[in-house]
């Protein structure tokens, strides 16, 4: 069962170094992500389920060597097989120094929903106490300056995934629609999915200490507690 | 390996291609060339400060309003003809992926055909070779034109460039361009981050070293900012630095804003390395 859920970004910015020199803008994000994963080991779990994108659907080995070289190659960086998926990294970077186990599944961007819900509730029906780690974001298509440029119709998706997380929707997240997502450069679409069937049949407090579009792209910082059996706390 | 393009051959030395934007958005200078009398007087101003090939273009790099090709080709075709009457002796580049336009150019005297955008339209080395043309064979890392990189990954970023423009360039002489006449160009910031693009600057050698000659476009771009935190307009020392590492490695064409200062960088490279020697060397010798 899971009993809580932190949902950051999957931007590499938030991988250790990639932003070059200390950047305000990525520093206030990773401090937002990190009280959030601090929020999650503290619900009393006996293990962090890491879900993000992949190539394709399935675990991956809790110590796989980080993908920097292929982001960012340096002198005496090299990339090496076997390399993590980037928003797995940057969610294991986010538990460095934990001490409860982890393990970490790739969600397969291109699949269609019900893929995913196949993933997420197996994880969902896990015995024990769970804790997701949730490694995704919202449009690269939010200005003029945005890695995707502007496209109007982004804002309006963005809506509608920040409603879903800030009321502890699971409905909400399961509907989004991959082609749309796909359009609009939504790089958390699978993640939400897995997310949603994982969460499924709970209620939820959700939490966003985090929202902003720094560089174009939707991040948002959530956290959500199972409260079944309790009515459901104000926002 | 010996350079030519459309019969002329071209000296064995780094050459300077001056960036000729008739568009009215492109980032650097924001339009300032676009009317025809000025981007006339750009050319001018450039040939004088040693600019060896002029480079035209008619739409920015960068995402913004759409130009259709009828009017890429209405703001180069007749402006290549004017600078061709103007300047024949002139090395004259058109920087565009479609080939519709490529071929309008090459019949009023174009000499090569910048394809920054990596082959994007495959029918571009087709008009290149129709015509004689240069074919500059660019790596943009498979991306669209006029789009941006988002989170990109390279096993090897330089093992990619190569593999991928070189690649381009052994079809461009399938197809019949002059083999003397193609190079290569690792189109910094297209299809890369910053990092990416400082690793394929400090390994340009490997590039180099593929015997392609080799062209870099360096000038102002958003690795060069990002590397210094600097806006577009304060960025000539950052592409003059990294101009120099670039001709120190045996780059063959820099693609610039800024002619009569590569021009001096170029020419006190070429200096250092001993391809040239000292205009004047009388001190401590008389």
């Amino acid at each position: 069962m899971i009993a809580a859920v932190a949902c950051t970004p999957q931007t590499p910015l938030l991988l250790p170094g990639l932003g070059g020199r200390p950047v305000p803008e990525i520093d206030r994000l990773r401090d937002a992500a990190a009280g959030a994963v601090t929020f999650l080991l503290e619900q009393e779990v006996d293990e962090v389920i890491v879900v993000g994108a992949a190539r394709s659907t399935g675990p991956h080995p809790a110590d796989a060597p980080d993908p920097t070289a292929r982001l960012a190659p340096a002198p005496g960086r090299r990339s090496v097989p076997g390399e993590l998926p980037v928003p797995l990294a940057v969610a294991r970077s986010l538990l460095a120094g934990c001490d409860m186990p982890w393990s970490l599944y790739g969600a397969a961007q291109d699949a269609g929903p019900e893929v995913h819900r196949d993933l997420g509730a197996p994880l969902g029906r896990r015995p024990g106490r769970g804790g997701l780690l949730v490694a995704a974001d919202g449009s690269a298509c939010r200005t003029e300056k945005a890695p995707g440029y502007f496209d109007p119709r982004a804002l309006g998706l963005d809506q509608r995934i920040v409603t879903a997380l800030r009321d502890g929707d699971v409905s909400g997240l399961a509907a989004l629609d991959p082609e749309a997502c796909r359009d609009l450069l939504v790089s958390g679409r699978a993640a939400w999915h897995v997310m949603a069937g994982a969460c499924e049949g709970g209620r939820w407090l959700a939490r966003m200490p985090y929202e902003d579009d720094p560089f174009g792209v939707a991040y948002w910082v959530a956290t959500w507690l199972r409260c079944d059996g309790e009515p459901r706390a104000p926002l | 390996m010996r350079f030519s393009l459309r019969g002329r051959a071209l000296p064995d030395a780094p050459l300077v291609m001056a960036i000729v934007n008739r568009t009215p958005d492109s980032f650097y200078d924001r339009g300032a060339t676009f009317a025809w009398e000025a981007a006339l007087r750009r050319v001018d101003q450039a040939v004088s400060a040693g600019a060896d090939i002029v480079d035209i273009g008619g739409v920015k790099a960068g995402p913004g309003d759409e130009v259709s090709v009828a009017e890429e080709a209405d703001r180069v075709v007749a402006f290549v003809a004017e600078v061709r009457s103007r300047h024949p002796n002139l090395i004259i580049s058109v920087d565009t992926w479609r080939h519709e336009v490529a071929r309008e150019v090459c019949e009023v005297g174009a000499d090569l055909l910048n394809d920054t955008w990596g082959g994007a339209d495959p029918l571009l080395a087709e008009v290149a070779a129709e015509y004689g043309a240069g074919l500059v064979c660019a790596h943009a890392g498979g991306q669209s034109p006029r789009t941006r990189p988002h989170r990109v990954e390279y096993d090897d970023v330089v093992a990619d460039v190569i593999r991928r423009s070189t690649a381009l360039a052994e079809r461009a002489v399938a197809l019949g361009v002059p083999k003397h006449s193609v190079l290569i160009d690792p189109a910094h910031d297209f299809g890369k981050n910053t990092w990416h693009s400082l690793e394929v600057t400090r390994r340009i050698g490997e590039m180099v070293g593929t015997g392609w000659p080799v062209l870099v476009s360096l000038s102002n771009k958003d690795f060069i900012g990002e590397s210094l935190d600097l806006p577009v307009d304060e960025r000539l020392y950052g592409t003059l630095a990294a101009t120099a590492l670039c001709a120190w490695e045996g780059t063959r064409v820099f693609r610039v804003h800024e002619v009569a200062q590569t021009r001096q960088v170029l020419d006190m490279m070429a200096v250092l390395r001993g391809d040239r020697s000292p205009a004047r060397a009388v001190r401590g010798l008389a």
